[in-house]
């Protein structure tokens, strides 16, 4: 095997041209298959990440909101309506099978530049310590200090960080006449989230009584209240909260997890016939090529067959070199969709309008390393169909077809 | 060394239609002997040295080579006979055209499993025997002239010591002065004990051989012993 490789390499380098269109041919099919797959991949892992948002099984708010609930959730655009806390959150408390409770608060849609960006950005407050709905698109938020803000990515998010004298440094942004440094952006949500400014809710506590703008806000006033029940006790909670607790509105969350799971399914659909196609491609694309390859090389193989080398030899030898231009074409293929995607993350959530949270190191490695391989398997299969009609024929009928 | 019993060849050229290329030949060659078979083009001379090489399989009839009936062989037995007994020189010179010169003379055996180390230095002493200098090892055929090209088929051929050496028009497309350099070789070889096979329109070289046959629409008759 070790020999048929060394063989293989050195007639692939050889005859460069040919190995090129069998090398691009591949690549273009890991592109699609890799960008597909790349997709489908980071759809899910937005459908995990929403969940966190979107995974609040009841949601509390003001009465007469209940119908808005879901664009608040969605969209980050919050009423001027409050619900009190002390009078709602000890109540909750008291509910056993709530199990995580995350509040947040509407600040003002505030008209400033935030890091070169200029725009209408709603300011919400949330608890970091308690928060489930935005972990999700930011690890690590929970160690938001008092003077930091964690920005959506239309926010001026993509400018937060900038270098200057090698150094990489972080924008600051003034809020409410106080400045605060931005930890981090979210991970684009293909929401309203996507232009909103957070920061703490016990800061924003502080703002409220030194701002005039916001002065029609009490210190324990809150917009939402997002909740997690333990499993399958959603309306059980739903109907003790409607019971123990009045001026609000409750609604269930499941409605709004499937209104973006039907938003996403175009797209899924669309990725998984992108990944069909590019194997149907792939496999039509190497069998003609490898037609074309394997009759010009007959002469060659009859030759070989000649001189007595075995059938399975000869197949070792041209699947090495169909398999080692694959695997360096499809490679290729991968490191420009990689390449493109990662560049280009920004005008994606423009143009798709949807969550879009990218595998980590570990999962892109392992789409990477799939789509090589299924494209090399594809490649090696359908360089068989050409070779299976050679070898059931006579050496000498071969030879003479070659030299025809 | 081979033996021909009563062998057809007969082509399909359709369900109805057919080509008998070979017709009852009845034909022996012993061991050491140089044969020059003639005929002009379509009589049948290179189907005769397929069948005779197993590279091709008769209609009818028998062939025995080193005292081994062929025709219940399968395909991996008349693979490893040929690989063990028969060297093949084409009427081109048939080399890899991406592979060095001293990958293509080795390349029958490398693919078999056979040690790179242990052939090389036999493979280049080949060269020098065939008329070409070691620093041929590393040329891409195309970087050699026809009758270079000719020369390291036959060290292909060689290099596994056959004791059969089949060739099929071997000087067709050589000038007067590189044939007649092959067919000295060719002596050469055969006085090593290497029985050869030869196929040939030029009747001059023909003259060659030990033995002299005649195929004419596929018939075979000797013409000198």
């Amino acid at each position: 095997m070790k020999i048929a490789v060394q063989l293989a390499w050195k007639i692939i380098k050889e005859k460069r041209k040919r190995a090129f269109l069998l090398a691009v041919s591949t690549s273009v099919a890991a592109l699609l298959l890799f960008t597909s797959y790349f997709f489908i991949h980071s759809l899910n892992t937005s459908m995990t990440a929403i969940d966190g948002r979107l995974g609040a099984d009841v949601i509390v708010v003001p009465s007469g909101m209940g119908m808005y609930a879901g664009e608040n959730v969605l969209s980050s655009s919050v009423s001027k309506v409050y619900l009190d806390e002390k009078e709602v959150m000890g109540k909750l408390n008291n509910i056993e099978d709530i199990k995580e409770i995350s509040p947040q608060l509407f600040l003002h849609t505030i008209s400033t530049s935030c890091c070169g960006t200029d725009g209408d950005f709603p300011v919400i407050a949330f608890d970091p310590a308690n928060d489930f709905t935005l972990k999700s698109f930011m690890p690590g938020i929970q160690q938001l200090e008092a003077d930091e803000v964690v920005i959506g990515v239309n926010a001026g998010g993509d400018r937060f960080l900038y270098h200057y004298d090698d150094e990489i440094i972080k924008e600051k942004v003034k809020l409410f006449f106080e400045p605060f440094h931005v930890k981090n952006i979210l991970f684009p949500t293909g929401t309203s989230a996507d232009e909103t400014i957070f920061m703490r809710l016990d800061k924003a506590r502080q703002l409220i009584h030194n701002v005039d703008a916001l002065a029609h806000i009490s210190s324990t006033d809150l917009s939402a209240i997002f909740i997690n029940t333990t499993p399958h006790n959603e309306l059980f909670v739903k109907q003790q909260i409607e019971r123990d607790i009045s001026g609000v509105d409750v609604v269930l969350g499941s409605g709004l997890r499937s209104k973006i799971e039907k938003q996403m399914l175009p797209l899924k659909l669309l990725s998984y016939v992108m990944i069909v196609v590019s194997l149907l491609l792939t496999l039509l694309q190497v069998i003609t090529l490898f037609s074309a390859l394997i009759r010009e090389r007959q002469k060659e193989i009859g030759m070989l067959f000649a001189l007595g080398v075995l059938k399975r030899h000869v197949y070792q030898l041209l699947l090495c070199e169909a398999a080692i231009v694959s695997f360096i074409g499809s490679s290729i293929g991968v490191l420009v969709s990689l390449s493109v995607l990662y560049d280009r993350q920004t005008l994606l959530y423009m143009i798709f309008q949807l969550p879009l949270v990218f595998p980590d190191l570990k999962t892109t490695l392992f789409i990477s390393f799939f789509t090589v391989s299924t494209i090399t398997i594809c490649t090696i299969i359908a360089a068989l169909f050409p070779l299976q009609s050679f070898f059931s024929r006579e050496p000498y009928e071969v030879v003479r077809e070659g030299e025809s | 060394m081979i033996t021909f019993e009563g062998v057809n060849k007969e082509y399909w050229l359709n369900r109805k239609r057919s080509i008998k290329a070979l017709k009852n030949v009845n034909f022996n060659v012993n061991e050491g002997e140089f044969i020059s078979i003639i005929g002009p083009s379509g009589s049948g001379k290179s189907t005769f040295l397929a069948l005779a090489s197993l590279l091709d399989k008769q209609t009818s009839g028998e062939i025995v080579i080193d005292g081994k009936k062929t025709s219940h062989l399968n395909d991996g037995e008349r693979t490893n006979l040929r690989y063990n007994l028969c060297g093949f020189i084409f009427q081109f010179a048939s080399l890899l055209p991406a592979l060095p010169v001293i990958d293509n003379i080795m390349l029958p055996l490398l693919l078999r499993g056979e040690k790179r180390s242990l052939l090389e230095k036999k493979a280049k002493n080949i060269l020098i025997q065939v008329g070409l200098t070691e620093e041929h090892a590393s040329h891409l055929p195309y970087q050699l002239s026809g009758g270079e090209q000719r020369r390291v088929a036959v060290a292909r051929a060689l290099l596994k010591d056959p004791p059969l050496l089949f060739a099929d028009e071997p000087t067709s497309a050589l000038d007067e002065d590189t044939a007649r350099d092959l067919i000295h070789l060719f002596h050469k070889i055969n006085d090593r004990g290497t029985t050869i096979i030869m196929v040939t329109h030029d009747k001059d070289l023909a003259q060659e051989g030990t033995g002299l046959y005649e195929i004419k629409a596929g018939k075979l008759t000797s013409i000198m012993v």
